[in-house]
C-alpha cells in the first residue's frame, strides 16, 4: 500500500483507467466473436450437402403409409425388374396374370404377410408405359387405399409426365412410380394421375426430391422432336 | 533395327495397359458393410473385385481407419455406402482419399425408410410430438428392402462398367428370385400359425425391415443404438413395458450381454431367441443368405413355441 502511494524513485506505477478496461473487454468479445464465426465457416465448408428437398404439389413423403402399406410400397417398386425383364421376354408389357404366374411379389400374394393379402391387380397398357392398379375389393375397409405401379419407358416418343429422371437418358431406360389415392376399389383414372388427385409417393431419399430431378414436361426426342 | 522393333514392343504394351477395358483393368468396388458384399460380389461374378474397406470384425459404428484401410481405399473406383449413418468412417476415407476420384454407390436411394422414434415404444401410443425422428439404417437386414438395393447396385454399377450391364441385371434379378424363395417360405410357415399369439421385444431396432416384411411387429426395443448399454432404470422400465404389453419373445443379438437377457427373462418370463446382424466374420457371397435364413428360422420358431 505504501508503494503505490509513495513509489519510488525506481518503480514506475501505472493506473489503469475505466477506459481502458472497457477497450480491453471490447477486445476480448471481439476476438471470441471472430473465433465463433470462423467456426461457423468452418463447419459450413465441410457441413456436407445441402439436404434441401423439393417435393411438389402431388408428392408425398412414404410416411403417410402405414407399416403394412410401406411393405407393399416396397414390394411394388421390388418388382420394376421383372416388369421390364419380361417386357422384353414378351415384347409387350406383362400382364399382372403373368406377374403371378412368374411368382413376382405383389402380383403373387404369396410373398406378403396375410394382412396384405386381398388386392386385385389390373394392367393398363398404355404403349409406352403401364400401369398396374391394386383396388381392395373389401370397400368397407377404411384404411386401405388404391395403389398403381407405373412403369414408364423413358426412350419412346410420347409417355406420361411427371416422372423421375430424364426422357432419352442413355443410362436409364425406365422410370418407376407409385401412386395411390386414399380410398380402397378406386376406379382407374387413366393417364393424368396429378390431375385426377393421386398422390406420387417417394421415399424420404428419393431422388426425385432433388431440384432438377422431376421431368414435369417432355424432353427433346434424338431425333430432333419433341 | 533390334532397338526399333524393342521400342515398338514398349510403346505397344504401354498403349495396351493404358487403354480402358484391357483384360487387367477390372473395377474395383469397395464396400462398408457385409451385405453389400454379398450383394456386390453376386451380381458381378468375376467382372469386378469387391473389396472390404474395413476388416471383418471392425464395428462400422465406432471404426477409426488405419493407413492400410486408406491406401487400399485410394485404388477403388467405386464405393457402396449406406448413408443413412450405419459407416460414418467412410467419410473421412473419403475425404483423404479426394473423393472426387470414388464413386459412391448409395443402394438405399429411393428406398421406404422407417422412422427411429427415440425412446418412444410401439405401445405407449404417446404419438411423436417432441421426440427427435431420424430414418433407421438397418435397411441392409430385409429381403424385400435388398432385392431394391441390390437392382440399384446392378444398375449403378452397370453405369459404370455398360458392356457388363446387362450381365449385372441378369445376375440381379437371379440373386432376387433367391432370396424372394428364402422369403415365401418364411411366409408360408409363418401363415399356417397365428401371429397374434406372438409379442415380440428385440434388443435393438435394427430388425424393424425386417419383422415389417414379415407383417410382426416389434412392441418394444430395449437397446435403441449398437455399443449404448441400457441404464438400470431403462432396463426396469423395459421390464415394465415388456409386462405391459404381454410380450413373448425377446430378440437378442449375438452379442448382446446375457446378463441383461437373464434378467429380463427372469422378471418376465418371455422366451430369449437370438437374431444375427449380418456383420462380423469372414466376408462371403452367401453370408447375407445364409444369416437372413437365420433370422427367418429365428421368428417362424417364436411364432410356433408361442401357439
Amino acid at each position: 500500500m505504501a508503494a503505490a502511494t509513495a513509489p519510488s524513485a525506481d518503480l514506475k506505477v501505472k493506473i489503469v483507467e475505466p477506459l481502458a478496461s472497457r477497450r480491453e473487454t471490447f477486445f476480448v468479445l471481439a476476438a471470441i466473436c471472430v473465433i465463433v464465426l470462423l467456426m461457423a465457416l468452418r463447419f459450413a465448408a465441410v457441413g456436407g450437402d445441402d439436404k434441401t428437398q423439393y417435393i411438389r404439389p402431388y408428392q408425398r413423403l412414404d410416411s403417410i403409409l402405414s407399416g403394412k402399406q410401406r411393405t407393399l410400397y416396397q414390394s411394388m417398386l421390388a418388382s420394376t425388374e421383372d416388369v421390364i425383364e419380361l417386357r422384353e421376354r414378351e415384347g409387350q408389357w406383362p400382364e399382372a396374370a403373368l406377374l403371378e404366374i412368374e411368382t413376382v411379389p405383389p402380383f403373387d400374394e404369396k410373398f406378403l404377410p396375410p394382412s396384405l393379402r386381398g388386392l386385385t391387380w389390373t394392367e393398363h397398357d398404355g404403349n409406352s408405359w403401364v400401369d398396374y392398379i391394386g383396388q381392395d375389393p373389401n370397400q368397407d375397409d377404411q384404411e386401405n387405399i388404391t395403389y398403381i405401379l407405373r412403369v414408364i419407358d423413358l426412350h419412346a416418343e410420347y409417355h406420361p409426365h411427371p416422372h423421375p429422371g430424364l426422357d432419352y437418358d442413355p443410362n436409364q431406360k425406365v422410370a418407376v412410380q407409385v401412386w395411390v389415392f386414399p380410398q380402397p376399389a378406386r376406379p382407374y383414372p387413366g393417364e393424368r394421375l396429378p390431375e385426377a388427385g393421386w398422390w406420387w409417393v417417394v421415399g424420404p431419399n428419393d431422388p426425385s426430391l432433388s431440384p432438377d430431378a422431376v421431368q414435369t414436361t417432355p424432353g427433346p426426342s434424338p431425333n430432333g422432336g419433341t | 533395327m533390334k532397338s526399333r522393333v524393342l521400342l515398338l514392343i514398349v510403346v505397344a504394351l504401354t498403349v495396351m495397359i493404358a487403354a480402358p477395358g484391357f483384360a487387367a483393368d477390372k473395377l474395383r468396388i469397395g464396400v462398408t458393410l457385409h451385405p453389400y458384399y454379398s450383394w456386390v460380389g453376386n451380381i458381378v461374378g468375376d467382372t469386378a473385385e469387391v473389396v472390404p474397406v474395413v476388416p471383418p470384425e471392425a464395428d462400422p459404428h465406432s471404426y477409426q481407419p488405419r493407413p492400410q484401410d486408406l491406401a487400399r481405399f485410394a485404388k477403388l473406383d467405386a464405393v457402396v455406402v449406406n448413408g443413412l449413418g450405419h459407416d460414418e468412417f467412410i467419410r473421412s476415407m473419403l475425404k483423404a482419399a479426394d473423393d472426387k476420384n470414388i464413386k459412391q454407390i448409395n443402394p438405399n436411394q429411393g428406398l421406404p425408410l422407417i422412422p427411429v422414434f427415440r425412446k418412444v415404444y410401439a405401445f405407449e401410443n404417446n404419438g411423436n410430438a417432441g421426440t427427435k425422428v431420424s430414418y433407421n439404417s438397418h435397411t441392409y437386414i430385409a429381403i424385400t428392402g435388398a432385392i431394391q438395393q441390390i437392382n440399384t447396385l446392378a444398375r449403378e454399377l452397370g453405369k459404370l462398367r455398360p458392356e457388363h450391364a446387362e450381365l449385372y441385371r441378369k445376375n440381379a434379378r437371379k440373386y432376387a428370385k433367391k432370396l424372394r424363395l428364402m422369403l415365401g417360405d418364411a411366409l408360408d410357415k409363418i401363415n399356417e400359425l397365428d401371429s397374434g399369439k406372438l409379442k415380440i421385444a428385440t434388443v435393438h431396432d435394427g430388425y424393424a425391415y425386417l419383422l415389417q416384411e414379415l407383417g410382426v411387429e416389434a412392441s418394444a426395443v430395449i437397446q435403441p443404438r449398437h455399443g449404448i448399454e441400457p441404464s438400470a432404470k431403462q432396463l426396469q422400465d423395459t421390464i415394465n413395458q415388456i409386462k405391459e404389453a404381454g410380450v413373448t419373445a425377446l430378440f437378442t443379438e449375438m452379442d448382446f450381454q446375457k446378463k441383461y437377457v437373464k434378467i429380463i427373462y427372469e422378471e418376465t418370463g418371455c422366451r430369449v431367441y437370438q437374431f444375427t446382424h449380418v456383420s462380423g466374420g469372414p466376408y462371403n457371397l452367401n453370408k447375407f443368405e445364409a444369416d437372413m435364413q437365420k433370422n427367418l428360422d429365428a421368428i417362424v420358431q417364436a411364432m410356433r413355441d408361442a401357439q
